[in-house]
């Protein structure tokens, strides 16, 4: 019975004295699942450096807060065409962006062949960022269109 | 008596086990064999971390630690490993895969530059390394012309090559100020000119209705919603002309990228990079 006992007891020391560390190796972690802040185009702001601007993005803002929130996520495109706006506003300048909204709206209507024209990504939006309009040649970043296109 | 016998052997294993426990997992060739396991598991992470932990690595060793780091995309890391592989055993292959590295790294210039120095080139895979050079000089539109040299290239790839070079050299761009010319003279047609053939026709059918709407209320004295289709029809057509302009460099863009996923379809079907002798003997 004895030598139960002390085996048992043995086991019970080793056990937690030489515990197996390889375990760390793996270094759990926790998981946020916080959203990220890029995640929501349609976040109200008014941060603009002129009038003009803040009369464009105050437009958007009263858009997304009165219609869009509304109506949902109908826009085809990634990033939405308001936000396509706000992002060329803040990429060039009011005029510019104006002019590029108006490249968009346009592309937006076309219901020929915009399937094959665009890369898509998550939810079949079709990927078009306003770097690519900004008619600087360096900003420019082509992918396959048609194609499913994975963004980190 | 019995009873103490025994404890006095569990004892003594316990005491003798903690005592001198085996501690000869990890000497430097056990460590070497666990490493070379890893590599042929093309777990290349922890292969690394291995091969790093063995202080006098022989040439072997090193070549796959190179090339371990070329695996896990660690360019830098292994063009310089390759790189002290210079008069070795394994110098042949090692060079082979330091231009490999280059050129996966997308340093087509570094490449060019030390092709051209003759900076570690292997004899035995010149043929290899020269054909890697010319691509690179084609992929990096790097001092290309009508003389360009086919020669290193077999017959059977010639066509292939010469017609990357025909695209390199010219290419079928389209003008941007072209595209932004035709679409001031009608509108979309810039976009049409560009093959976006969809966004071009939507273009005019946009402008020309709003324009339409604008004289046709100017027609029956509605002054106010005249102007205010002639502004959204000049605002439309504005923004036609800068989309052609736009879309005319995504064109160039979406050619270059063509051009340059061409060249490396064509090389990895032709299999440059890794000739059959690379045998690292996994089991």
């Amino acid at each position: 019975m004895k030598i139960y006992f002390f085996s048992i007891l043995f086991c019970l020391i080793h056990f937690n004295v030489f515990p197996q560390t390889e375990f760390e190796k793996w270094e759990g972690k926790k998981i946020s699942y916080v959203l990220n802040e890029n995640s929501t185009s349609s976040e109200l702001n008014f941060d603009a450096e002129n009038i003009p601007e803040l009369f464009l993005k105050s437009l958007t803002n009263l858009y997304w807060f009165f219609i869009s929130d509304v109506d949902g996520d109908n826009c085809p495109f990634s990033p939405t065409c308001s936000a396509f706006l706000i992002g060329s506003i803040e990429e060039t300048n009011v005029i510019k962006g104006a002019l590029m909204f108006a490249d968009r709206f346009t592309r937006d209507i076309n219901f020929f062949d915009k399937a094959n024209a665009y890369p898509f990504v998550t939810r079949g939006k079709f990927f078009d960022p306003p770097q690519n309009y900004t008619l600087n040649r360096e900003s420019i970043k082509v992918f396959e269109s048609g194609k499913f296109l994975f963004l980190e | 008596m019995k009873n103490y016998f025994v404890y006095a052997i569990i004892f003594s294993v316990i005491f003798f086990g903690k005592s001198f426990p085996q501690n000869s997992f990890h000497t430097q060739s056990n460590i070497l064999i666990f490493a070379d396991h890893l590599f042929c598991e093309k777990d290349f992470l922890r292969a690394i971390d291995e091969y790093l932990r063995i202080e006098n690595k022989g040439d072997s060793t090193k070549l796959k630690l190179a090339f371990s780091y070329q695996k896990i995309n660690n360019f830098d890391a292994s063009s310089f490993q390759f790189l002290e592989l210079k008069n070795t055993s394994v110098a042949d292959i090692a060079s082979l895969n330091f231009y490999k590295s280059s050129y996966l790294a997308e340093n087509f210039v570094s490449l060019i530059n030390n092709f051209e120095n003759e900076n570690f080139i292997s004899e035995k895979y010149f043929s290899f390394i020269s054909k890697l050079y010319l691509t690179a000089r084609i992929k990096a539109n790097h001092n290309i012309d009508k003389n360009f040299d086919f020669g290193a290239f077999e017959k059977s790839e010639q066509e292939t090559v010469s017609v990357l070079v025909k695209r390199q050299l010219n290419p079928k761009y389209k003008s941007e100020t072209m595209a932004g010319v035709l679409s001031t003279l009608i509108p979309g047609l810039g976009k049409i000119y560009t093959q976006n053939y969809g966004d071009g026709i939507t273009s005019l059918i946009v402008t020309g209705l709003l324009t339409y709407l604008s004289v046709n209320n100017f027609d029956h004295n509605h002054q106010f919603k005249g102007w205010i289709f002639a502004g959204l029809s000049s605002y439309f057509y504005l923004g036609n002309i800068y989309g052609s302009v736009a879309s005319a460099q995504i064109f160039n863009a979406n050619y270059n990228r063509v051009t340059q996923e061409e060249i490396d379809k064509f090389i990895y079907e032709n299999n440059y990079f890794l000739p059959k002798e690379a045998d690292w003997n996994c089991k």
